[in-house]
C-alpha cells in the first residue's frame, strides 16, 4: 500500500525515502543497490523495506468516487487561484 | 513504425518503474500479463464456443439442427411441425420498463455491488409449418441468460486495462465466471472418459448385467458436434457374444450388437465377419479364438429372423417406439433410423444421417468388438479410465451448452406437447388449422410450456446442481459450480485451474482414482493437489498445460493417410495391420511398420505446418506390443483435449503434445538426457509440470515433497491482497493485508502472471534460533515493535445485505410495506441518533459494537392517494449482533432494475480492522506453519552486530524432521538480495551438485560483508551476552494465513443447553460449548483429577438438582403438592411421591382421625396421604432423560440413595470402604456420590 512510516525490524524512518528511491530509479535509472546505499541505508531490513514495497496505492487510486478526483482538483484550484 | 505497445515480456527483477507506470497509467492497448488471461481462457473460449462471432455455427446451433423438428397431430389429424431455428443471447441491459437509465448498459461491476446476476435476454426464432403450409415464424423471449464475464456476451470483452479500471474492475480482470447473485461462480472443470475412443474395460460389475455377462467391455464415449454425448458400451458374453449396452434417459437398454450392425447397413454374416477377422488369406483367418466366436456371435443372431437392413430397423423402431417418445405419425422404419441417429456412435453423424456416416459407424463398430474380442483373448491390455491419457476436460461452455439444448429439447418435445393437450383439452372446438390457433400458438401456449431457460441456468450456476432428464451423461448431478472466492489472488487464480474427477469419485472406497499416474506427467501438477477427502481428485493444471475449445481442420489428414499407404482392406492380427484413425473415425488400415512412418511424417508436417496438418493435432501412435495396449494411430483434433508445448528435437521448434500420445514418444526432461535417435522431443523446462501456484514455492526442488504440497494449501489460505477494486466489491467477507510486500526471492513467473498486483506477505527478518521458551511446537515470536510498525496488519471486510422484501423468490410485489428511515414524527432514542444519519442509514466511518444499531426501518402503506405513509410511529432497528468491534466501511443504498421502486436493499461493508494477535497463524512459503505465541517486546529481542533485531523468531526444531532446505536457501537469498539490492530467481532445478545453491548465495553474502552460511553471531537481548553459537538469520518471505483466533476462540462457563439432555448446545456461534469426549475423560481419570472432571462433566453440563422418592426410588413419581389455599403460587411447598402415596378416596374405611401423616392434594385436586420420604439429588440431566426413555419401553429404573439400602448378593464380602459405592454405570461418573444404580 503506502511504504511504511518506519523499517519493521530496527526502526528507522523509511516513509520518506520512497519517493527519493522511485525518483532515483526511474529517472536516474539507478540499480536498486546503489540507490539504497544513497539513500543511507545499510541494513538488510531497512534496506527490504524500500526494495520490496509495491505501492499499491497508485492502483486504489484509479477507483475513486465518482466526482471525488474533480472536487479535489477543483479546491486545490481554488488554494492555487489567489497566488496565481 | 507503429508505436510499441505494451510489453509482455518478464523476467524475475523487480522491474519497478515499469510495475509503477503500470499502476500508474493502465495500458490502453492490451494487458502486461497475457499469461494470466491464458491461464483463465479456456473458460471463456467455451463460453463463446455457443454462440460465435462472425456468422460461425455455434453449439446452440448444432444443438438446434440435432433437436429437428418435432411433429404434433391435433383430434382432426392436423400436422403441426415445430422446430427452433436460432436462438440469440443479448448483451446484458437495463430493462425497456426502466425509463430513467441513460446508459443502457449493465457493467458486471454494478451486478457485484448490487448483489445482483450479470446475464441478458435469451431470445429464440420459432417456425411452425400447419400440414404443409407456409412456414411462419416468431420470437419469443427465454428468459434472462447469466453471461460469462469477459466472454464474447459480455460488455468487458477486449477490454484494455485502462477501459478495465474506468468500468470498475481490476486492471488484470481476468473474467471466465459468472456472477449470480453478485457471487462470483465458476463451473468446475471435470475429468471425463475422452471421447471417440474405445476404452477397454475390466469392470468386475458388468457381470451384474445379466447372466453370462463377463467383466470385459468397451466404453465409448460419442461426443455430437454440440458437446452433448452419448455413451456406447459393448459387453462381451461367456459365450462369445456382445451386446450393445446405452443409456437413454437415465434408463439402460440392451440390444445385441449384430441387430444394430445389420440395421446400419445393408449386409451380410460374410462380410462382418471378414470385417471382424480380415480376408480369407489374411492372418486373422488363423485365430480360432476369434472365428469360433464370430460363428456363434452370426448363429446365434438366426434367431431373430432379421435379414435386411429396412427389416432390422422396422424391428428396432417397433422396440424402441415409446422409448424414444417419437410422434405416431412416424413409420416403424423411420423410428429405427431415428434410433441409430440419436443413439449409435453419435459422434460419427447425428444430423441428416448419410449411408457413408452409417458405413463409419458400421465400421467403428467392427473395429470397437474386435478389441473387444482382443481384450477377452488377453491379446490386449485394459485401458486405464483414471489415468490422463485416456481423459479430456469437460468445460464449463461446454456443460453450459449441454444443459440450455437439452431444455431446449425438453421445451420442444414434452413441454409443448403438455401446452397443446391442455390447450386443446380447454378449446375443444379448434384445430391446428383455425384462425383462433394461428393466433394462440405464439403467446398463450408457448407462455404455458416452461419457456424460461435463464432460470433454469440460473438455478444451475447458484446451487450447482444439475436438474436433467437425460443426466447429461455424466455421473453426478451436483457439485458444478464452486464460489471463486477471493480470499486472495491466488486462490482465485486456481480455481481456473482446478479439475475435479468428478464428486462421484469423492464417496468411492477405492483410492485408485486418487492416485498421481506418470501419464499425467505435464498436464496435472504432481504438486498441487489438497490434503484430505479431495486428494488426487481435485488436481490443478500445469501452468503451460493448454486445453483445446474448438476443433482444428484436419480435413486433409485422410487424404494424407491414403497416400501414405493407409488402406480399406484390414484383419484382426494386429502384426498384420492396425488401425488409422481420426477422431473416432477408422480413415484405414496399415502395416505396424507403416503406421511408424506415417506418424512421424504426420508429426513432422504437424510441426512445420505443411500439408494442412494442423499443429494442434494429436496423433497417438500406440505401437504393437505383446498384450499392451490395442495398437494403431489415434488422432484427433477436436475440442477439450489437453496439450501442452515442447520441444520438438528435429526442427527444435514447439510442439504440441497431448495426453493420449505422450506415453509412446520420447520426450527428455533436460537437454542432457536427450538420447540421440530416441528422443524425439525435450521438455522446455522441467518446471512445466508445476501448476501456476507450485511455481511460487521458491527452491521447492530443496524441499521434501509434502512441504510444497502444504505451500500450495497454505498459499491458498493466505491472507492477502485480494483485489484493488475494493471499492467496487461486495464479497461476503474479505481479507486484506495492509503492508504487502514483493517477494526478494521469486521466480519470472511472479511477474509473467503478475502477481506484484496482489502482494501475498511480506519480507521478514528471520532468525532461526531457540530463544524465549515460547516458540516450541511451531509457535514463533514475532518482534512486538516489529508488530507496532506494522508488520503483518490485515483488516476483515464483511458485507451485511438488508433487505426489507420478505421473500426474494416470491414475484416482487407492488405493494411496499416496509421503508427505509426513522418513522416520520416519532421520537428517536439517542443510541440510535447517534449512530444513524437522518436517512436512517449508519455514518461511514462510524464504530459500531455489538448490539449497535445497523439502521433503521418503519411500516408503510399506502392512502388514498397512493402516498406510502406511516401509521404507526414505530421505527424498527437492523442491530449488529457480533461480538468483535468494526467500522462502517461503504453503505450501498438499492434500488430495483427498473428504477421506479422505492429503494428496499441496503448494503452495509464493515471493516473490522486485525492486527496480529497471539494465536495467529503464520507460515513461511514452504509448509513451515507456526502460531503466534508472543509479541516480544523489542528491548529483549536478540540482535546481531550490526544490530539487526529479527521480526520474527522460529525455532529450529522445526527443520530436521520436516527437511525445507529451500527456506534455508530462501534465507540466504533474501539476505543477499537485500544487501545487493538484487531480486532473486529462485526458480526450482537451477542448481546442482556442482553449482549449488548453498555456494552462490553465500559468496553473494561474502561480498557483502557477512557470513558465507547466513550466520551471524548475535548477543542475548536480556543479558547483553554474545550467544555461545552463531544465529542463522536471514530475509524469507512471510504469509499471514486467515486463520486467526479472534474468529476462533471458544469460552463459556454456562449458557444455552439442548432441552432434552441439559447438556451444552455445539457450536461457537451459538455461544456452545468444546465437548470433553470419552478420551479427555480417559485423561482426566489418569491423572487423577477428580475434581476437575466432576467439574467438567457435572457442573459445567447438566448439573441438575432434583427430586425423588427415597422409598420406591424413582424420579418418575414425585410431585410438588398443591395447596387449596395458595392458589397458583410457584413455590413449592413440598414434594410427594404418588407412587409411595394412597389416595384418600381409595382408601377402605377410612378414618380421618386414624390416619397418621399429612393428608396433601394433587392439581386435580385429589387427596393423598403417605409418599411423603422425599429428597432431593444431585444428578446430571442425561440421567433423567435415560430413565424417562428407560421408562417408555417399560424399564423400570430404581435408585438406591444410600449404600445400607443395597440389596447383598452371594457370600458375606468385606464392606466397601466408608462412601460411595460405584457399580457400572451406562454413562458420566456421577455426583452426589449416594446414589447407585442397581
Amino acid at each position: 500500500m503506502i511504504i511504511p512510516v518506519r523499517c519493521f525490524s530496527c526502526g528507522k524512518v523509511t516513509g520518506d525515502l520512497w519517493e527519493r528511491y522511485l525518483r532515483m530509479i526511474e529517472d536516474e535509472g539507478m540499480q536498486e543497490g546503489d540507490a539504497m546505499d544513497r539513500l543511507g541505508l545499510k541494513r538488510y531490513c531497512c534496506r527490504r523495506m524500500v526494495m520490496t514495497h509495491v505501492d499499491l496505492i497508485e492502483k486504489l487510486l484509479k477507483y475513486t468516487p465518482d466526482g471525488r478526483n474533480e472536487k479535489k482538483i477543483e479546491i486545490q484550484q481554488r488554494k492555487d487561484g489567489p497566488q496565481a | 513504425m507503429a508505436p510499441k505497445g505494451t510489453d509482455t515480456n518478464w523476467d524475475h527483477e523487480f522491474n519497478l518503474p515499469r510495475r509503477q507506470n503500470l499502476f500508474r497509467n493502465p495500458p490502453t492497448d492490451h494487458t502486461a500479463y497475457p499469461a494470466l488471461q491464458e491461464a483463465v481462457n479456456p473458460h471463456i473460449e467455451s463460453f463463446n464456443a455457443l454462440f460465435p462471432d462472425g456468422g460461425r455455427k455455434g453449439l446452440i446451433d448444432h444443438g438446434l439442427a440435432e433437436i429437428g423438428t418435432k411433429t404434433y397431430l391435433d383430434p382432426e389429424k392436423n400436422r403441426l411441425t415445430v422446430r427452433c431455428k436460432a436462438v440469440m443471447l443479448q448483451k446484458s441491459q437495463v430493462p425497456p420498463s426502466n425509463k430513467f437509465a441513460k446508459n443502457r448498459e449493465i457493467l458486471p461491476a454494478e451486478c457485484r455491488e448490487r448483489h445482483a446476476t450479470y446475464r441478458g435476454k435469451l431470445m429464440a426464432t420459432f417456425e411452425y409449418r400447419i400440414n404443409n403450409g407456409d412456414p411462419v415464424e416468431f420470437v419469443r423471449e427465454l428468459g434472462q441468460l447469466p453471461i460469462m464475464v469477459k466472454s464474447n456476451r459480455c460488455h468487458l470483452q477486449n477490454n484494455s486495462p485502462a477501459l478495465l479500471v474506468k468500468r470498475k474492475e481490476e486492471s488484470e480482470e481476468l473474467g471466465g465466471y459468472f456472477i449470480v447473485n453478485g457471487i462470483e461462480k465458476i463451473i468446475r472443470l471435470l475429468l471425463v472418459n475422452r471421447r471417440n475412443f474405445p476404452l477397454a474395460i475390466n469392470r468386475p460389475s458388468f457381470t451384474n448385467r445379466g447372466p453370462s455377462y463377463t467383466p470385459y467391455g468397451i466404453i465409448l464415449r460419442s461426443v455430437r458436434p454440440d458437446e452433448t454425448s452419448q455413451t456406447n458400451v459393448l459387453h462381451y458374453l461367456e459365450d462369445g457374444n456382445v451386446t450393445f449396452r446405452f443409456s437413454w434417459r437415465k434408463n439402460e437398454y440392451l440390444v445385441p450388437v449384430m441387430m444394430v450392425l445389420k440395421a446400419l447397413v445393408e449386409t451380410n454374416d460374410r462380410e462382418i465377419f471378414e470385417g471382424l477377422v480380415g480376408p480369407p488369406n489374411s492372418k486373422g483367418v488363423e485365430n480360432t479364438f476369434l472365428t469360433d466366436r464370430v460363428e456363434l456371435l452370426l448363429r446365434t443372431y438366426k434367431v431373430y429372423g432379421l435379414y435386411s437392413k429396412t427389416q432390422t430397423r422396422a424391428y428396432l423402431g417397433e422396440k424402441f417406439r415409446v422409448v424414444m417418445g417419437v410422434p405416431d405419425t412416424m413409420s416403424n422404419f423411420e423410428v429405427g433410423t431415428e434410433f441409430l441417429r440419436k443413439i449409435v456412435l453419435v459422434h460419427l453423424g447425428c444430423v441428416n444421417v448419410t449411408e457413408e456416416q452409417d458405413t463409419d459407424k458400421f465400421k467403428m463398430l467392427l473395429f470397437m468388438m474386435r478389441k473387444l474380442y482382443a481384450l477377452a483373448a488377453g491379446d490386449c491390455a485394459v485401458d486405464n479410465p483414471d489415468a490422463v491419457q485416456n481423459q479430456e476436460i469437460l468445460l464449463g461452455g461446454f456443460l453450459y451448452a449441454q444443459i440450455l439444448k437439452e431444455r431446449m429439447d425438453e421445451l420442444l418435445s414434452y413441454n409443448l406437447k403438455e401446452a397443446l393437450r391442455d390447450y386443446f383439452f380447454r378449446n375443444n372446438t379448434t384445430t391446428f388449422v383455425s384462425e383462433q390457433f394461428a393466433k394462440d400458438f405464439p403467446i398463450k401456449i408457448f407462455r404455458r410450456t416452461n419457456e424460461n431457460l435463464g432460470n433454469t441456468l440460473e438455478y444451475f450456476l447458484s446451487t450447482g446442481n444439475l436438474v436433467s432428464a437425460s443426466g447429461l451423461d455424466l455421473q453426478q448431478t451436483s457439485g458444478f459450480t464452486v464460489v471463486a472466492e477471493k480470499l486472495n489472488f491466488l486462490r482465485f487464480i486456481s480455481h481456473f485451474r482446478a479439475v475435479h474427477r468428478g464428486s462421484f469419485f469423492a464417496q468411492l472406497k477405492t483410492t485408485t482414482v486418487r492416485k498421481l499416474l506418470p501419464e499425467s506427467w505435464g498436464f496435472l501438477c504432481p504438486v498441487h493437489t489438497p490434503d484430505g477427502s479431495p486428494c488426487g481428485l481435485l488436481n490443478h493444471l500445469a501452468h503451460k498445460c493448454r486445453i483445446m475449445t474448438d476443433s482444428v481442420d484436419a480435413s486433409q489428414i485422410p487424404r494424407l493417410a491414403v497416400e501414405l499407404g493407409a488402406v480399406d482392406i484390414s484383419s484382426a492380427a494386429t502384426d498384420e495391420s492396425v488401425v488409422v484413425m481420426l477422431d473416432g473415425k477408422i480413415i484405414g488400415w496399415c502395416t505396424p511398420d507403416e503406421s511408424q512412418r506415417l506418424a512421424e511424417t504426420f508429426r513432422h508436417w504437424k510441426v512445420l505446418g505443411n500439408q494442412g496438418v494442423p499443429k494442434e493435432l494429436e496423433i497417438g501412435l500406440v505401437p504393437p506390443s505383446n498384450g499392451g495396449s490395442y495398437p494403431g494411430i489415434y488422432m484427433s483434433s477436436v475440442a477439450s483435449r489437453m496439450v501442452r508445448p515442447v520441444k520438438y528435437l528435429p526442427t527444435g521448434t514447439e510442439d504440441l503434445v497431448g495426453p493420449l500420445e505422450q506415453p509412446y514418444m520420447s520426450i527428455a526432461c533436460t537437454e542432457p538426457e536427450v538420447v540421440p535417435g530416441e528422443s524425439s522431443h525435450v521438455e522446455f523446462d522441467p518446471t512445466h509440470i508445476l501448476s501456476i501456484l507450485a511455481n511460487m514455492t521458491p527452491f521447492s526442488d530443496f524441499n521434501q515433497s509434502p512441504r510444497n504440497m502444504y505451500q500450495c494449501q497454505m498459499g491458498k489460505q493466505t491472507m492477502g491482497t485480494p483485489a484493488t477494486a475494493l471499492r467496487h466489491r461486495t464479497d461476503n467477507k474479505m481479507y486484506r493485508l495492509q503492508t504487502g510486500q514483493t517477494p526478494i526471492v521469486r521466480s519470472p513467473l511472479h511477474n509473467a502472471y503478475g502477481f506484484d498486483n496482489f502482494p501475498n506477505g511480506m519480507n521478514a527478518v528471520v532468525a532461526v534460533i531457540s530463544y524465549t521458551g515460547y516458540d516450541m511446537d511451531d509457535a514463533m515470536i514475532i518482534n512486538k515493535s516489529a508488530h507496532e510498525r506494522g508488520f503483518g496488519w490485515g483488516t476483515i471486510y464483511k458485507t451485511k445485505k438488508i433487505t426489507l422484501k420478505d421473500d426474494s423468490r416470491t414475484k416482487a410485489t407492488k405493494n411496499i410495506q416496509k421503508m427505509f428511515g426513522f418513522a416520520p414524527g416519532a421520537p428517536i432514542k439517542a443510541a440510535a441518533r447517534g449512530i444513524l444519519d437522518d436517512d436512517g442509514l449508519p455514518h461511514v466511518g462510524q464504530l459500531i459494537r455489538e448490539g449497535d444499531v445497523l439502521c433503521a426501518w418503519h411500516t408503510v402503506s399506502a392512502d388514498y392517494s397512493g402516498q406510502l405513509i406511516n401509521r404507526d410511529g414505530i421505527t424498527h432497528f437492523e442491530k449488529y449482533k457480533e461480538a468483535e468491534e468494526c467500522f462502517i466501511d461503504e453503505v450501498r443504498v438499492i434500488g430495483s432494475e427498473n428504477g421506479n421502486e422505492v429503494a428496499q436493499t441496503i448494503s452495509i461493508k464493515l471493516r473490522i480492522p486485525r492486527q496480529p494477535i497471539i494465536g495467529d497463524k503464520f507460515s513461511s512459503r514452504h509448509g513451515q506453519k507456526g502460531v503466534c505465541s508472543q509479541k516480544w517486546p523489542a528491548i529483549d529481542m536478540p540482535f546481531s552486530e550490526s544490530g539487526i533485531q529479527p521480526d520474527v523468531i522460529i525455532n529450529p526444531h522445526a527443520f530436521p524432521s520436516r527437511m525445507t532446505i529451500g527456506m534455508f536457501v530462501e534465507s540466504l537469498a533474501g539476505k543477499a538480495g537485500a544487501l545487493h539490492g538484487l531480486a532473486q530467481d529462485s526458480t526450482p532445478f537451477r542448481f546442482d551438485e556442482e553449482n549449488t545453491a548453498g555456494d552462490y548465495f553465500g559468496h553473494q553474502l561474502m561480498k557483502a560483508g557477512y557470513n558465507y552460511h547466513g550466520n551471524e553471531p548475535m548477543y542475548s537481548g536480556i543479558t547483553g551476552e554474545e550467544f555461545s553459537c552463531d544465529i542463522y538469520i536471514g530475509v524469507v518471505y512471510y504469509q499471514r494465513l486467515r486463520h486467526m483466533v479472534n474468529d476462533k476462540y471458544q469460552v463459556r462457563t454456562t449458557g444455552p443447553v439442548v432441552p432434552t439432555t441439559g447438556q451444552p448446545i455445539k457450536g461457537r456461534k451459538k455461544g456452545g460449548g468444546i465437548r470433553v469426549g470419552e478420551m479427555e475423560r480417559d485423561a482426566l481419570l489418569a491423572h487423577g483429577t477428580a475434581f476437575l472432571l466432576q467439574d467438567r462433566l457435572l457442573n459445567c453440563s447438566d448439573y441438575s438438582r432434583s427430586w425423588i422418592c427415597r422409598s420406591c426410588g424413582s424420579f418418575l413419581s414425585v410431585q410438588p403438592t398443591v395447596s387449596p389455599f395458595i392458589g397458583k403460587r410457584k413455590a413449592v411447598t413440598a414434594v410427594r411421591c404418588r407412587n409411595c402415596a394412597k389416595r384418600l378416596d381409595q382408601i377402605e374405611d377410612l378414618d380421618l382421625m386414624k390416619v397418621e401423616g399429612e393428608i396433601w392434594e394433587d392439581g386435580q385436586g385429589q387427596q393423598w396421604i403417605g409418599g411423603d420420604d422425599t429428597t432431593t439429588v444431585v444428578v446430571p440431566g442425561a440421567l433423567k432423560f435415560l430413565d424417562v426413555e428407560l421408562a417408555a419401553m417399560g424399564v423400570k429404573l430404581k435408585y438406591r440413595l444410600d449404600p445400607k439400602d443395597a440389596v447383598r448378593r452371594g457370600p458375606l464380602r468385606q464392606k466397601a470402604l466408608e462412601g460411595l459405592q460405584m457399580e457400572k454405570s451406562a454413562f458420566k461418573p456421577m455426583a452426589g456420590g449416594m446414589i447407585t444404580v442397581q
